[in-house]
């Protein structure tokens, strides 16, 4: 029962409420990010390894707000308080402990601080009562379906290099559409699990 | 007003907690690194161009401090960066001489290189390449496709309305990334300063070259003949070649050149100077002037040769005493180098 629970959560945030795709959150690095293959994979598993934690660290927050009864005014702020120091202090010790990941995810390690996409997942997880396992389970499947999207942008936007794109649509008109249409494929899944 | 006091409280509280355990994991996770590494990465262009052969201008500044890498390979950032950087580092180099650009050795435009089929495939210039040598007559000419264009990081390249790249000598930084993209090889990296070129690559016989180009070197040898340097033009392989540490930029080449290949960025200007009353008799023409015809001695007018003089102008933009005039036309041909070629002891000649 509970594993078939967290198959149901894994399955809902990868494909039938893709972050991205189906919520449009994390826009930015979408677009921004999705240039090249590898740069993406550096972005989609920085996003997943914060999006978990973050959901572990928000749930306990969340808890210690309930007992004020303040959640409803305090929530959102104290977790982009959250999300901010962590993402410091992850990046702090990945310099120390693991310099080769550190320099792997480079850049945009910083760049999630303000992602909407985490403060989504972690806002998500109080929404639908998760408990706390899957409450991270939620948060990792969220950062797969976000590599996923990436991923799957990055390599169309790899391919339309060398296409010939007319004019009007050269540069960011073409990506658009493009995230429209993948959009559109993934609205497909809905339906496939209820909310 | 007790929830208002509460929250602030947990706030506070919060942001307190977040500040020990990040002060704490500051401490805690420190990592020694020379700080001058980081100093000299503000002070490096923040291109990412890869010119320096390093991954990157972090790679580069890493290099430098640990493993002594040579400090003048930052070609973007210039004159700057290098004494930037030896100020870090306290240390003195020689200065810098002026920065290269790229320059494109073909002329072979849509009007005057006529194309021999129509290419609708990938549209950049290794694409056209493989198939049959690329869409024009010419196979060794600039293919115009944009494969410079891309690859440069300074927006300083732009293929421009007849399909030859034009090269922004302000933006261009010399980093040499389109010469490297450059299926065609018809790019170089030069001294901002160079004026003559020879714009072909062409290497058929001249009646091929007639037909695919307007402006194709035709190796009639005629620059070579009247380049009064020995050894600055030869011809090898039906294709009139600049040894550019010789070159003196005079533009004889450009005058004599049937085909108009040979460009000179000052030809219009290269006329006979003739030296006037102002003349203080400093010698910094004679000292300058590559062919040696101009006579004085300290403090007595100089005067110039006129008929040996090849109007390079090198003497009149060296005076800084307006004490040399731009009078007649310069000669089109000049007889006395054509037995007697001229070179410094083949010594390498500095753009000033």
């Amino acid at each position: 029962m509970e594993i078939s629970k967290l198959l149901l959560i894994m399955v809902s945030a990868i494909f039938v409420n893709n972050f991205v795709l189906s919520r449009f959150l994390g826009i930015c690095p979408y677009l921004g990010v999705s240039r090249k293959f590898d740069s993406a994979l550096g972005m989609g598993m920085a996003v997943t390894f914060v999006m978990t934690i973050a959901s572990f660290i928000t749930w306990i927050i969340q808890i210690i707000l309930n007992h004020f009864g303040l959640s409803d005014i305090l929530q959102t702020i104290a977790f982009i308080l959250t999300i901010a120091a962590l993402v410091q202090f992850i990046e702090m010790y990945l310099k120390k402990a693991l310099p080769e990941l550190y320099k792997a995810l480079g850049i945009f390690l910083p760049l999630i601080t303000t992602n909407c996409a985490i403060l989504g997942v972690t806002l998500l997880n109080i929404t639908q009562h998760y408990n706390l396992l899957e409450s991270v389970v939620f948060g990792f499947s969220a950062g797969i379906g976000f590599t996923l999207a990436l991923l799957m942008m990055a390599s169309i936007r790899e391919r339309l290099e060398l296409a010939k794109v007319p004019k009007v649509f050269q540069g960011t008109a073409i990506a658009l559409i493009i995230a429209a249409l993948m959009s559109l494929s993934f609205m497909g899944f809905s339906g496939l699990i209820g909310e | 007003m007790n929830t208002v006091l509460i929250a602030t409280l947990i706030l506070v509280s919060l942001g307190i907690f977040f500040a020990i355990i990040l002060g704490i994991a500051n401490k805690l996770f420190h990592v020694e690194e020379d700080p001058r590494i980081e100093q000299i990465e503000e002070v490096l262009s923040g291109a990412n161009c890869g010119a320096c052969g390093y991954a990157g201008c972090t790679a580069y500044a890493e290099a430098v401090v640990n493993a002594g890498a040579p400090i003048d390979l930052c070609t973007p950032g210039g004159e700057e960066t290098l004494t930037g950087i030896q100020k870090i580092l306290s240390v003195k180099t020689g200065g810098k001489k002026d920065k290269n650009i790229a320059f494109l050795l073909c002329q072979g435009d849509c009007d005057l290189a006529p194309k021999k089929a129509d290419y609708s495939g990938v549209d950049t210039c290794s694409g056209v390449k493989l198939v049959g040598g690329g869409d024009k007559s010419c196979v060794y000419g600039c293919l115009g496709y944009g494969d410079c264009e891309r690859v440069c990081p300074f927006d300083a390249i732009h293929i421009g309305d007849k399909d030859l790249p034009i090269v922004d000598p302000k933006k261009c930084t010399g980093c040499g990334l389109c010469v490297k993209a450059c299926p065609q090889d018809v790019l170089i990296l030069q001294s901002i300063k160079k004026e003559v070129l020879i714009r072909c690559k062409n290497q058929e016989a001249a009646k091929d070259v007639i037909k695919e180009c307007k402006v194709g070197c035709i190796s009639c040898g005629l620059c070579e003949k009247n380049c009064p340097i020995d050894g600055a033009i030869t011809i090898e392989n039906n294709l009139a070649i600049m040894h550019y540490e010789f070159c003196i930029d005079c533009g004889l080449c450009a005058v004599v050149c049937p085909k108009n290949t040979i460009t000179d960025k000052r030809k219009e200007e290269r006329k006979m100077p003739v030296i006037n009353e102002k003349c203080v008799g400093c010698t910094l023409c004679v000292r300058v002037c590559p062919v040696d015809v101009i006579a004085g001695k300290v403090k007595e007018q100089h005067k110039i040769d006129e008929e040996k003089c090849i109007g390079c102008l090198k003497c009149y933009d060296v005076c800084k005493f307006h004490a040399i005039d731009l009078t007649e036309m310069r000669l089109k041909k000049i007889e006395y180098y054509k037995d007697k070629k001229y070179n410094k002891g083949k010594k390498e000649y500095v753009n000033r």
